[in-house]
């Protein structure tokens, strides 16, 4: 077993002697006292080290990775702590608990399966959750690398840091970038492919290209409704388009929203969809968030499930006697 | 992962408590109780609950009564703990609650570790036995009674609030209140102390979820959810075991929202749908649960499991999970898929069709599958349609309707497959189905389906060549829909059937009106024909500049359409009207045939060549004539096809350039008798093929004359009899062969002079010969009914048009098929016989028949417009213009009559004059020259007519009223200005009439009386213009 400040010297860690994080790490190495499973607190190292004590208040040690035939870091309470915030939906706090957690392991960032690293995607999903570009941008920039993702978190990381050029505006780039992505729509799991179409109807409907309403409809149901944020976010999007396409403005001037039910059954396709996204955004997606004012006027043009179904049915024209 | 039941967790805590509950030092054999007890303990952590049963009992039974004598004190109630636990392993609830009531009350000491934890084990067996407000009571008094010290301090208060939380919202009576109240507290307190395994969570979320289905009150779960979403929200590994369940709920919620939206209850739907999306959004993907999963077992390595700060993993648990979904997935059955389904019925419902497109679109993409796939795939295309992309739509309603042959959604389907069926020219079948479609949707004729089957029904009529019915329908369809998706092409197609039916000024409007409505070139294929149908609708109307300014407009800006080489040739066309623009013919025609031979539409590079051939032959020097065979050559070599209409035409001219008996005659004889073949057999009816025999024979016998090879009768007789390439069978084209020498041989006689009489014996001589011939060689009796029918058709338009009676009296005598025709037929050979008595009789079998079709019941209409127009020709055969005037009248007067209007009215116009009834002769010419301007075979004789009546009736000059023969002169000079753009069109018998007008206006004008009026005309005019201060 090295010293201490060889291990320093070998792997330009850098500690200060006074705020190490210790976790608690379940091991097994012939090279330990113990050759059975058992736990150590970890305080940081890479590959080449790793740097522990044997108890919490005990030397600092280091073995190469190498040498332990199995390593497993428990879950710090912390991280737990920014996971049920997470969980709970609450995106602002969990932001913040993670970041800390990513900072404080700053040290653990080289070891496998390391919740510095961990926190750090949960940190920068979380920002997504909060339409956060200018975080996620930063987020992004210095993402720990140290070690490799895992494939399926790779995937996502690739996603997820298309976000950050809607920091910039760089829709032209966001543009090439999805399209080259939906080459090959099979390669992403439903919730990143939402993602994804996410990005490009937002880049869409910066460029006035009328495809966007068809792209942003696809993060509404590609996580089955369970991203809401982006869901909402999606379809306060397509409201926003709709209120300007031509034919709903010049059918909402010409038959007020005080106008009969059947004057306004022929309101054009584009404003009953407008007309149906913000009824299910108002009583359905986010009945607990206040609909913007302006939207509000579309609602009138909506005829309900349940009116739709009540309506009497219209007999069929006779057929026209012989002649 | 944790274990997900109650009894895995259970049995782990028990294990896990017995090691700190050991009781006393103070009997070590094997037979006391600490024997007894280690005996059960060993038992129980091998999972062999009747083992310990067994030893627990036997303590109880040998030592429970004096335990306390025995100086075991309330530690003994140990016994009766663990005998609940086996029991609760063994499923016999009711003796674990006695048991653990016996350790409850029978040992209250403070040295009964187990005293409180006890009321909550009896809680659980209550719960187990479905006694839920006893397990409440058990539960609260757990809670009231509970120590901070010892086992029930180190259990995770979370458990207990959801055993709680479960029991009353399972009771019969559900407290949904205290249910809530039960869960929040168990979310909250799940991560304090011990972990918990997520079942816990889980089903006391998911009893909820089933009471408020039950009790009618889905918004407890929303506002649950929205406020506590980690009671669900765990990840997709920890959600994933219970992702079918988690579907069930979502899928039954729905059908809850269905069934509220049916009651009217719009909120109460409105929170069952929140739900159902809930849940289905909390249903796992499934490469997101098997990376999830590998990981955490690629973190466990060897372990069988870890307990983790907040969660419990256990192998054989990931193991299962990815068993499953590795099934499903390879099943392509992912469950969410399912929920994705869910959620495409449910924006479906609410209206938002893009939405649910987009989630049909991924079912189909990454599902198509799923056992659903029917459905999906209907509700995918009705969505794609109803979006308005009808191409992707027919696409989709091709894709299933090839996958799903059976079904259920085929009627459906089949009105919006009405696109497919005009792709595929079913257009009778598409007819039937707008209709069908239109009939349904009568109610709002805003929906997209009527207004697709409203275009697809006066598209089937235009493609049925019904113009006349399908023009009021586009009108209609265009003023109804100034901005549908089919505006365009209705009114692109209004134009064309208006063009088709002669409408000229209407479709140049209607062609006019979609340039200005959709003039952008971008992604406007129409724009191009619209240019070059006007232009050729100006050209009917004789607007020939209008028409050639458009016809320029697309040999500019449109070198990529389709029309792009027939508007270069229609140039072409204009130009070759006026002598002094033929140079620019030729440049167009040559333009128009690269153009065409580059698009390969051979048909336009065919017209091209045609016409610079043509022009080069009428030319008919040395030069132009190298000129005509050159383009003869390149037409055959290049753009000839079977059925080229100018193919006969263009061997006729190949052999008449060539009729000097050079090289080149053979060759284009050869080239003609093939081209007659050909066509002959492409369609027997071809008037064409017929003109070309008559050409070729007249070709043929002139040129072998002109050679010195006059031709014997032998020589004749084989060359026609064997015609190479006539099938032995085909008799229709023999016959016309055998009738063409006829023919030639009869006009060769009409020019004979009187004098010439060896010539005319040796002629009729010849005559006689063919027709003995014919009649030996087809004889009646060996004939079928058809072949007869066109044989003596054949014959009766000879000039020995009694030759035809035999044919038709064998179809009479068979008394079989075709009697009516042969009827006809005789009729007419009788008639045309020039013979009087026989006329007569032709009257007669005409009149009968007429009289026999109006005694029918359902009389054959068209059988009594041909004998009312017979009876026309006959009379005026006869001679009897009272009676052709009184026939015509009869003919013009029936509405019904229509085919031979024209010609009724013409020979009504021969008649009067005749009879010296000049003004009423006029009037009738006049109507037809007006009416038919554009249609030289009937606008050139009724011209001739008129400037020949009006020459006969020559009414002198009155005041500014000119005369008869001057206006004569101008008449016909007006009306070649009119129609020389039409040259390049006219058939050869056209171009005939037409020279016939330009002959007579040549010789009127130079008439000394008309050339005097002209010119005090013209100094009228001047005299005029010059008051008016004009210089011309």
């Amino acid at each position: 077993m090295k010293t201490f400040s060889k291990i320093l010297l070998l792997t330009g860690v850098m500690l200060t002697s006074t705020a190490f994080a210790q976790e608690r790490t379940r091991v097994q190495s012939d090279a330990l006292p113990r050759a059975t499973m058992m736990d150590i607190y970890v305080i940081g190292g890479n590959q080449a080290a790793v740097q522990f004590k044997m108890s919490k208040d005990g030397g600092i040690q280091q073995l190469p990775l190498a040498q332990f035939k199995y390593f497993y870091m428990f879950e710090p309470e912390d991280f737990q702590s920014a996971m049920e915030s997470y969980q709970n939906d609450n995106f602002r706090e969990a932001k913040a608990k993670f970041g800390k957690v990513k900072t404080r392991l700053a040290a653990m960032q080289g070891l496998p399966d390391n919740y510095s690293q961990e926190a750090a995607l949960y940190e920068l999903d979380s920002a997504i959750r909060l339409l956060d570009w200018a975080s996620v941008k930063t987020l992004c920039d210095s993402f720990p690398k140290q070690v490799p993702l895992i494939a399926d978190e790779a995937q996502e990381l690739e996603v997820n840091q298309l976000f950050a050029k809607l920091a910039d505006n760089s829709y032209d780039a966001l543009l090439a970038d999805t399209q080259k992505m939906l080459a090959d729509k099979k390669k992403w799991t439903l919730p990143q492919l939402g993602r994804i179409y996410y990005i490009l109807g937002v880049a869409q409907a910066a460029k006035n290209q009328p495809e966007a309403l068809d792209s942003l409809a696809v993060p509404v149901v590609a996580s089955h409704g369970g991203e809401k944020e982006l869901a909402a976010s999606a379809i306060l999007t397509s409201l926003d388009i709709l209120l300007k396409n031509d034919k709903v403005v010049t059918f909402m001037k010409s038959v007020p929203s005080s106008s009969t039910v059947a004057q306004k059954s022929k309101a054009p396709l584009e404003l009953k969809e407008a007309a149906a996204l913000a009824y299910f955004y108002k009583n359905i997606l986010c009945p607990d968030r206040v609909l913007n004012p302006k939207y509000d006027a579309l609602l009138a043009y909506y005829t309900t499930p349940s009116a739709r179904q009540s309506k009497p049915a219209t007999p069929s024209a006779p057929a026209p006697a012989k002649k | 992962m944790k274990r997900s039941t109650y009894i895995s967790a259970l049995s782990m805590a028990a294990v896990a408590l017995m090691g700190t509950g050991m009781v006393t030092p103070a009997n070590g054999q094997e037979g006391g109780p600490p024997g007894l007890q280690k005996q059960a303990m060993a038992a129980m952590r091998a999972n062999e609950w009747s083992a310990a049963l067994k030893s627990i009992d036997t303590c109880i039974n040998t030592f429970g009564a004096r335990a306390k004598d025995l100086g075991f004190d309330d530690k003994f109630g140990w016994f009766y703990f663990q005998r609940g636990v086996c029991l609760m392993q063994l499923k016999d609830y009711a003796k674990a609650i006695e048991a653990f009531n016996e350790c409850y009350s029978k040992y209250p000491g403070v040295e009964n570790e187990f005293v409180k934890v006890a009321l909550f084990r009896r809680g659980e067996a209550q719960y187990m036995n479905k006694q839920y407000t006893d397990a409440i009571a058990s539960m609260e008094q757990f809670m009231k009674e509970r120590r901070t010290t010892g086992a029930e301090a180190r259990m995770n208060l979370g458990q207990v609030y959801s055993m709680l939380a479960q029991c009353y919202f399972l009771g019969d009576k559900p407290d949904m209140t205290k249910g809530v109240e039960a869960l929040s507290k168990c979310v909250v307190n799940r991560y304090k102390g011990k972990g918990i395994d997520d079942s816990y969570l889980v089903k006391a979320f998911m009893a909820m979820v089933q009471a408020c289905l039950n009790e009618g009150k889905p918004k407890v779960v929303v506002d649950f959810l929205a406020k506590y979403p980690s009671v669900i929200n765990l990840g997709a590994v920890r959600q994933a075991p219970y992702g079918t369940e988690l579907l069930q709920l979502s899928s039954k919620t729905y059908e809850k929202m269905v069934e509220a939206q049916k009651e009217g209850k719009e909120a109460l739907a409105n929170s069952y749908a929140s739900l159902s999306l809930d849940l289905a959004s909390l249903i796992p993907d499934t490469n997101q649960v098997l990376g999830e999963t590998a990981k955490i077992v690629k973190k466990l390595g060897g372990l069988r499991g870890i307990a983790d700060t907040s969660v419990v993993y256990d192998k054989r648990i990931l193991d299962q999970v990815d068993k499953i979904y590795k099934k499903l997935k390879a099943e392509k059955k992912p469950l969410e898929g399912y929920g994705l389904m869910g959620v495409a019925n449910t924006h479906l419902n609410y209206g938002s069709i893009r939405v649910a497109n987009k989630a049909l679109e991924l079912l189909e993409d990454r599902y198509s599958v799923l056992d659903k796939r029917e459905d999906n795939l209907f509700q995918y295309a009705i969505t794609t349609w109803t979006l308005g992309d009808v191409v992707k739509g027919s696409e989709l309603v091709s894709r299933h309707l090839n996958t799903f042959p059976k079904s259920r959604h085929v009627d459906i389907l089949n009105t919006m497959s009405l696109e497919k069926l005009l792709k595929d020219k079913k257009f009778d079948q598409c007819l039937i189905q707008s209709k069908k479609v239109k009939e349904t949707n009568a109610d709002d004729k805003s929906n997209k389906f009527y207004i697709l089957a409203s275009y697809c029904e006066a598209a089937s009529l235009s493609y049925l060549k019904r113009y006349a019915e399908a023009v009021p329908l586009f009108q209609e369809f265009v003023k109804d829909y100034p901005d549908s998706g089919y505006t365009a092409q209705a009114i692109y197609f209004l134009g064309s059937a208006q063009t088709t039916l002669g409408r000229w000024a209407d479709a140049i409007a209607t062609f006019s009106s979609y340039i200005k409505k959709y003039p952008a070139m971008e992604n406007n294929p129409l724009l191009a024909n619209a240019y070059y149908e006007r232009a050729y609708c100006y050209m009917q109307k004789g607007e020939d500049v209008n028409a050639l300014s458009d016809a320029k407009i697309i040999a500019d800006k449109f070198a990529d359409s389709h029309v792009y080489p027939m508007a270069l040739v229609m140039i072409g066309n204009i130009y070759t009207a006026k002598t002094e623009t033929l140079p620019q013919a030729k440049e167009f025609y040559l333009k128009g045939y690269e153009a065409a031979k580059e698009t390969k539409q051979k048909n336009v590079s065919s017209e091209a060549l045609y016409n610079l051939m043509a022009n080069a032959a009428a030319e008919a020097t040395p030069e132009s004539l190298k000129e005509a065979k050159k383009y003869v050559e390149l037409f055959w070599s290049e753009a000839d096809f079977a059925g080229n209409p100018f193919a006969t035409q263009v061997a006729v001219t190949g052999l008449t350039i060539n009729k000097d008996g050079g090289d080149g005659f053979e060759p284009n004889a050869k080239k003609l008798r093939e081209i007659i073949i050909r066509e002959g057999e492409l369609n027997a009816l071809n008037p064409k093929v017929e003109q070309a025999i008559g050409s070729y024979t007249k070709l043929y016998l002139e040129t072998m004359e002109k050679l010195g090879k006059g031709l014997s009768l032998d020589a004749v007789r084989e060359h026609f009899y064997n015609f190479p390439g006539v099938k032995k069978d085909d008799v229709s084209l023999r016959t016309i062969l055998r009738t063409a020498v006829i023919g030639v041989y009869q006009d060769q006689i009409k020019e004979l002079k009187p004098n010439q009489n060896e010539m005319r014996a040796q002629l009729e001589g010849n005559i006689n010969v063919f027709f003995k011939e014919l009649t030996a060689e087809f004889k009646p009796q060996d004939l079928s009914p058809y072949t007869l029918l066109k044989l003596g058709n054949h014959l009766s338009m000879t000039e020995q048009p009694l030759m035809a009676l035999p044919y038709f009296e064998e179809i009479i005598k068979r008394n079989n098929e075709y009697l009516k025709e042969a009827r006809f037929g005789k009729a007419i050979a009788l008639g045309r016989s020039k013979d009087a008595a026989k006329i007569d009789e032709a009257i007669k079998i005409m009149s009968a028949e007429l009289a026999d079709e109006r005694a029918k019941k359902n009389p054959d209409s068209k059988a009594m417009e041909e004998a009312q127009y017979y009876l026309i020709l006959f009379q005026k055969d006869k001679g009897d213009y009272a009676q052709v005037v009184e026939q015509s009248k009869v003919y013009m007067e029936n509405k019904a009559f229509k085919k031979h209007i024209v010609e009724a009215q013409y020979n009504l116009g021969l008649a009067y004059d005749k009879l010296n009834k000049l003004d009423q002769s006029l009037a009738s010419f006049m109507s037809i020259a007006n009416a038919n301007k554009g249609q030289i075979r009937w606008s050139a004789p009724a011209v001739e007519q008129i400037m020949l009546v009006l020459w006969k009736r020559n009414r002198p000059q009155d005041g500014r009223k000119p005369s008869d023969r001057y206006f004569a002169s101008t008449y016909g000079e007006n009306y070649l200005g009119l129609t020389k753009s039409l040259f390049t069109r006219m058939s050869i018998s056209e171009r005939e009439q037409w020279r016939k007008v330009e002959a007579l206006v040549k010789k009127y004008s130079a008439d000394a009386g008309v050339i005097a009026e002209a010119k005090a005309v013209a100094e009228r005019a001047a005299a005029i213009r010059e008051s008016q201060g004009k210089k011309h």
